[in-house]
């Protein structure tokens, strides 16, 4: 039977290369505030929570409280690359899957890193790599069914239906010392 | 003995499918207070009542004395632990089959009646107001020049200034809502429309530092704290994420935060200096104010000792109304209010000033709507008592009003320890 998993999923990057545009080719529909968008894999479904993150320096400082709990990033910047990924190994989640996703089309004519470096960090970093183009839409779904594919499929990514079929289970199971982030924890 | 009300509940049943609810894309179930009162008035409702009434004076207790951290477990373990009570109630089930539909709209209405009550004792904590003073002082110092382009805000929305005008109207309407499901659905219906983070997150930013609205950092905590856990999820947990992140922004906000030149800042900043020195009163003086709560904006602000005092009068008799018809289980409680409510209206019609006059003006509203939803409590207890043990009002209970009655001068100076038992 088709299971329904579901992931968060962050975005981080420079603002301008087309972080927002990838998903916006990703996502079907035109680009609302907050994504939701599924992919098939195998005979699974995979729900991607998005979470866009500003991406102007000044507002790196706030990334920590968008991909805390992040199952998976994609990083759209080759150039600060090595900050994120360096800095997602430190604080994310322990088994965030990390896809470096380069603008192949839109930079082309004035790439800063060419193609096989950027593979050779991804290999290095053990993170995945494609390249993609926002405004023709190719390598964009590639990337995001590496990234599904690479996902773990375990049970605690079911998708839970929106009421608790058995309430009484997860009230008892719920950890209730843990809360949700407060900005004591930002940074 | 359930069998025997399996009409009346379907009688709800029918009633609330025509009851408008709050509107939130989120929701399946549509949550409707009134409803859920009408439901909890059922008599097999009554030891949840209890357990309500118990951890209310328990909370309003401890909260002084235990961390926030605390408190706020003890609040989560308590509606985990009275939700299974709530599954084995027949209110809660449709032909005593489980109906985690209703389970969740007993879980909301729950909350809902919790914090209402507990606003007061849970709002804006001492740690809150502290930080809430930080953010305050920020957006005094930067919210009146601040424009798009020192926040590098890229795109289309730059121009829109109608949307950033509605920004900052609507996020100073969030201190009017009590509950945190109110207040976060209010957050995240106030967020910007369709556009990339690149542009939210400034745009966010500038209607907050514009916006002044007090409290800022209190009502996140405030709605982090106490809105269940699950609806903070999707959408709504990437709104309010967000929000965090812009408070968390403007509280450690400076030069190095901006697109803008030494000789520009330099200026704004002493021009800003300059009229906070002239309207120091307003943000020096505002987080020490004894009360923390924010104001109603909906209320007229000005108000003379007179209408003051008529106004007073007015809910005082109100209140006592309600008392004689409250229950005798409730009583002490509401005594307790009660007396509390007196003591505050007294002294504020002795004091001269128009200030205090104000805040005791808008604890007396609070009181009263804290009567109200006692109230609704009470009589769902005052009805069954009445019907099960036919009892007669209780001479107790004459007694306790008598006692209450704003002629009875005396009781004055005892009132502030008066306890409920």
């Amino acid at each position: 039977m088709p299971k329904i998993y579901q992931y968060k999923l962050v975005l981080l990057g420079e603002s301008a290369v087309g972080k927002s545009s990838l998903v916006l080719r990703f996502v079907k529909n035109s680009f609302s505030d907050h994504q939701e968008s599924t992919i098939g894999v195998d005979k699974d479904t995979l729900k991607f929570e998005i979470w866009d993150t500003a991406g102007q320096e000044r507002y790196n400082s706030l990334a920590p409280m968008y991909y805390r709990g992040a199952h998976a990033a994609v990083v759209d910047s080759f150039e600060r690359a090595k900050k994120w990924v360096t800095e997602l190994l430190r604080n994310a989640s322990p088994n965030i899957v990390i896809a470096l996703v380069g603008n192949k089309l839109d930079l082309a004519t004035h790439r800063q890193v060419t193609l096989e470096e950027g593979q050779a960090y991804a290999d290095e970093a053990n993170l995945l790599f494609t390249e993609a183009s926002a405004r023709s839409g190719d390598g964009v779904s590639e990337a995001f069914i590496k990234i599904a594919k690479k996902l773990p499929k375990t049970e605690q990514q079911m998708a839970s239906p929106r009421l608790a079929p058995d309430a009484r289970r997860v009230d008892l199971n719920r950890s209730g010392a843990e809360s949700y982030p407060t900005t004591n924890r930002c940074c | 003995m359930v069998e025997a009300h399996r009409d009346d509940i379907e009688d709800v049943d029918d009633e609330v499918g025509e009851v408008e609810a709050f509107e939130s894309g989120a929701e399946l179930v549509e949550f409707d207070y009134e409803s859920f009162l009408r439901r909890m008035r059922h008599p097999s409702c009554r030891p949840l009542i209890t357990q309500l009434k118990n951890f209310i004076s328990y909370f309003q207790e401890r909260s002084s004395t235990v961390s926030v951290t605390q408190i706020v477990h003890q609040y989560r373990d308590f509606i985990d632990r009275l939700m299974l009570s709530v599954h084995d109630n027949a209110v809660w089930r449709l032909r005593g089959e489980a109906h985690p539909e209703e389970w969740e709209l007993a879980r909301e209405g729950i909350e809902y009646l919790l914090m209402n009550q507990l606003y007061s004792t849970a709002f804006a904590p001492k740690e809150d107001r502290d930080r809430d003073q930080i953010v305050a002082r920020k957006m005094s110092l930067y919210g009146e020049w601040m424009q798009a382009r020192h926040l590098d805000i890229k795109g289309p929305i730059l121009d829109d200034e109608l949307l950033l005008d509605e920004a900052i109207i609507e996020f100073r309407k969030i201190n009017e809502y009590l509950t945190p499901r109110d207040k976060l659905i209010y957050l995240v219906e106030s967020c910007s429309p369709d556009a990339s983070a690149d542009e939210i997150m400034p745009i966010q930013i500038l209607a907050i530092l514009k916006s002044k609205v007090s409290h800022f950092h209190s009502n996140l905590q405030y709605v982090s704290r106490y809105r269940d856990q699950r609806k903070l999820a999707s959408d709504s947990a990437y709104h309010f994420t967000s929000l965090l992140a812009v408070s968390s922004f403007i509280e450690r906000m400076d030069q190095q935060s901006l697109v803008i030149s030494d000789e520009e800042f330099n200026e704004r900043m002493e021009e800003a200096n300059r009229q906070n020195v002239e309207s120091a009163s307003e943000f020096v003086a505002e987080p020490r104010r004894s009360d923390p709560l924010p104001t109603d904006r909906r209320q007229d602000q000005g108000m003379s000792q007179d209408q003051f005092k008529e106004e007073a009068t007015k809910v005082y008799i109100s209140v006592k109304e309600k008392v004689k018809l409250g229950a005798s289980k409730s009583i002490d409680y509401l005594g307790k209010l009660m007396t509390e409510a007196e003591a505050k209206i007294k002294a504020a019609i002795s004091s001269g000033s128009a200030s205090p006059a104000q805040e005791e003006r808008e604890q007396m509203m609070r009181n009263e709507d804290e009567f109200q939803l006692q109230l609704a409590m009470a009589l769902s207890l005052s009805e069954q008592e009445c019907r099960a043990n036919n009892l007669d009002k209780s001479a107790e209970k004459g007694q306790l009003i008598e006692i209450q009655d704003p002629d009875h001068q005396e009781r004055d100076s005892k009132s502030s320890s008066t306890e409920p038992s």
